[in-house]
């Protein structure tokens, strides 16, 4: 029995979390949506625990659930939007044939992605000790991609500037007296 | 384990001269707000200019080093992108001090912003790994989201922002489910391990090609992936526009020539996606072309026909990878340069006569130009002219390389559609000098005055370095042409 | 006996419907939800794809994509309050300014 308990957590899970993602497709109600996400989210951290990712699950919940999906919340609620605003859809000519292309482009080559690579190993029983872990995933992360890890620093920078310049920043700065300004006030007097 | 040797600091030196100036710039800003906005357009300068003078010498020099574990590799190709696109947003922040200042936003991080997404756009020319370039594009999409929505309270610009933040997103969307399945049909990112993928999983890698394809081609905007392009170029602040319409463009096309080449250059893979190539560019071409044609708005017939110009570039990497000759991808890069002096002056000239609240955009808003500043309109008819092609300007050889060496390959067909779309572009492109030349307020009915509200030293050292640039690289086009070939060469070195 | 070709189903089912709420939706939140979504799905490949070859490389592009659908998130709500405050929406097909 405990060697079934993988699979019936990968379909629970998977199914939870393409459920979760139609929940934002279908809904009206904004908060609902982001709540779907979360959802979505969260089970695709429980795939990873189960392709013994552990750290990137970790990191899955923090980052989705503990920061992405909070922005989203706080500006539904900030903006205080109304059903009847968000629930609208978009349909063109356009748009409905991409659509269609696109998905179905995915449906005709889904049966030819044939995978010659073995299949991953359930649970933890497969992969070495260690595998997954903090430890194994940050030397990788410091040594092989070590250039993408310090890039990444520019951009969240970046994100971060971009966030400050577009909603708060003051045009006019303040007439105060910055530091550099008292360090140049002793040698004017 | 961690290992940065002084060499690969020194060999990423055109990049990191920009983050390091940006985020010299921000603690300037933060310690010194009074003073910090003129001196961060010098210390952007500085920045750039130690860059592209880096980047040139080392790609006369030859330096072709592989740095980080192989995630970056600065060759002569990737040292020829970071000199053009140095170039590019030097031309840029040279037009945007008063405009910013007329516009009451001429803050430090612009310039922060500007030169995070240049050390982006450097690193995505040199990358040589898939997550490498996913990350560098990242840094040279974001702050320009931020760009393109700078002058907060105008509606349009935030619209812009919006529409481009959503194009530009979606298209990362598809370019990382591409990564993702390209990364289990080869079992590794590296660019040249691509080819490995191919014979293990065809399905995978093939899907996964046209995944990373299509994100590709939304940013370089070619048709059908071009929805937003025009209202972005639109809605944005003109200096960003400039900006958008040359670095932004033309960095695009770094890495994918190189993932084009390197990464899918094996016969199996070019043969799928030459054919593909060859129908966007005919659609790039003649939707842009003829959608321009209609338009009233300098800056939305700017954004047309850059997407038309997007065709033109993509017949000459078909060009080049048909016939394999690094000669044809110099042609290439010679656009690419030509392309931004052009850009950057059609703007720079609507900059120079944008109003305190309101842009001089609208085609009809130039009526008459020429009696009041003959100068000027010279130089936006010099500018207007190269963009059409006309025989001594510099825009005439960028086309006329590229076409020859499609016809040399064999695209007949498509250089003569290539060919007919400059003819209609013509109408549009002249259209402008009409207005300025040949039609005067008696015409529209109301007063046109012009005043050099948008002035300052800056950007009129840039508008007369373009309009030399035009003129004179036209002509003297060769040792352009030989820098671009030393750097084609040393990708085809690297191709299989 | 779970493979790789069941999680991979699950990345190409997430990225279609993340997919389908980038076209369909109007509103700028669902939008980024929908882009969201397709990170995600990408992710999950990633994970996937790395167990299946043994190594840990995937999962660190998976980290990497994390990080980067963080930062754009973050522009993005910037952008979508800058919107509300200038338009009164976050509805993109009102913004129609630019006769998009």
């Amino acid at each position: 029995m405990s060697h079934l308990l993988p699979d019936i957590l990968f379909y629970v899970f998977s199914a939870l979390s393409v459920a979760g993602a139609v929940l934002v497709l279908v809904n009206r109600n904004p908060m609902t949506c982001a709540m779907s996400l979360v959802v979505s989210v969260l089970s695709l951290a429980i795939l990873y625990l189960l392709l013994s990712a552990h750290f990137l699950a970790v990191a899955q919940m923090i980052v989705y659930a503990g920061a992405i999906v909070v922005l989203f919340i706080f500006v539904i609620m900030l903006l205080n939007l109304t059903d009847e605003e968000l629930g609208r859809f978009r349909f063109s000519l356009f748009k409905t044939i991409g659509a269609f292309v696109a998905v179905a482009t995915l449906l005709a080559v889904a049966p030819d992605i044939r995978v010659s690579i073995p299949a991953p190993a359930a649970g933890d029983a497969g992969a070495p000790a260690g595998y997954g872990s903090t430890k194994a995933v940050g030397k990788l992360l410091f040594g092989e991609f070590l250039l993408p890890f310090e890039l990444t620093s520019i951009l969240i920078l970046s994100a971060m500037v971009a966030g400050v310049v577009l909603a708060k920043r003051e045009l006019q700065p303040k007439k105060t007296h910055s530091l550099v300004d008292w360090l140049l006030g002793f040698f004017r007097t | 384990m961690i290992s940065i040797t002084a060499a690969d600091l020194s060999g990423i030196s055109p990049a990191l001269h920009l983050a390091v100036a940006g985020i010299a710039i921000m603690l300037l800003d933060a310690l010194w707000p009074m003073r910090s906005k003129l001196l961060s357009v010098w210390i952007t300068l500085a920045a750039l200019g130690c860059s592209l003078t880096t980047s040139l010498h080392r790609l006369t020099a030859g330096v072709d080093v592989t740095l980080f574990n192989g995630a970056v590799r600065m060759d002569g190709y990737a040292h020829a992108f970071s000199a053009i696109i140095c170039l590019a947003s030097t031309l840029a922040v040279l037009s945007a001090p008063k405009y910013l200042r007329l516009r009451g936003v001429h803050l430090a991080e612009y310039y922060a912003l500007l030169l995070f997404s240049v050390c982006g756009m450097v690193l995505f020319a040199a990358a040589e790994e898939l997550i490498m370039l996913f990350l560098a594009l990242e840094t040279l999409s974001i702050p320009v989201y931020c760009l393109v929505g700078f002058t907060r309270t105008n509606v349009y610009s935030t619209e812009a922002s919006m529409k481009y933040f959503v194009i530009g997103a979606f298209a990362t969307g598809f370019l990382v489910y591409g990564i993702a399945l390209l990364y289990g049909a080869a079992g590794s990112g590296y660019l040249v391990d691509l080819r490995a993928g191919a014979a293990r999983a065809p399905g995978l890698f093939y899907a996964g090609m046209t995944l990373l394809l299509v994100g590709f081609l939304f940013k370089i905007g070619a048709v059908p992936f071009n929805m937003w392009t025009p209202d972005a170029y639109e809605g944005a602040p003109t200096p960003v526009t400039t900006f958008m319409a040359e670095a932004v463009k033309a960095a695009p096309f770094g890495g994918m020539i190189k993932v084009l080449f390197v990464g899918f250059g094996f016969d199996a893979a070019v043969g799928l996606w030459q054919p593909a190539l060859v129908v966007i560019a005919v659609l790039t071409m003649t939707v842009g072309n003829l959608t321009a044609l209609v338009q009233t708005d300098v800056k939305r017939m700017m954004g047309y026909s850059s997407i038309a110009h997007s065709g033109y570039i993509l017949v000459g990497i078909l060009a080049a990878s048909k016939l394999q000759s690094a000669d044809a991808l110099a042609a290439v890069l010679y656009y690419l340069f030509v392309y931004v002096l052009m850009n950057a002056g059609a703007f720079g000239i609507l900059i120079l006569f944008s109003h305190k609240d309101k842009d001089t955009n609208a085609v009809e808003d130039l009526t008459g130009l020429a009696r009041e500043r003959p100068w000027a309109a010279a130089l936006m008819a010099v500018y207007m002219l190269s963009l059409t092609g006309l025989p001594p300007l510099a825009g005439f050889f960028g086309k006329f390389y590229i076409f020859s060496y499609a016809v040399k390959a064999g695209y007949v067909p498509l250089v003569i559609i290539a060919i007919l779309n400059s003819v209609v572009s013509a109408y549009y492109y002249l259209k402008v000098i009409v207005a300025m030349y040949f039609r005067g307020p008696e015409d529209t009915g109301r007063a046109a005055v012009f005043h050099y509200e948008g002035y300052s030293v800056f950007l009129l050292a840039m508008l007369w370095f373009t309009a030399w640039g035009i003129l004179y690289y036209g002509i003297h086009s060769e040792p352009q042409l030989a820098l671009a070939r030393l750097a084609a060469s040393s990708l085809f070195a690297t191709a299989p | 006996m779970i493979t790789l070709q069941e999680y991979l189903s699950v990345g190409a089912l997430l990225f279609t419907v993340g997919l389908l709420i980038v076209l369909f939706r109007q509103n700028a939140i669902s939008i980024l939800m929908g882009i969201e979504l397709m990170l995600n799905a990408a992710n999950i490949n990633f994970v996937a794809f790395s167990n299946a070859l043994g190594g840990l490389t995937g999962q660190v592009l998976a980290i990497f994509v994390v990080v980067a659908a963080a930062a754009e998130a973050a522009v993005a709500i910037a952008i979508i309050v800058l919107l509300y405050q200038n338009l009164g929406t976050v509805d993109v097909e009102k913004a129609r300014n630019l006769n998009g």
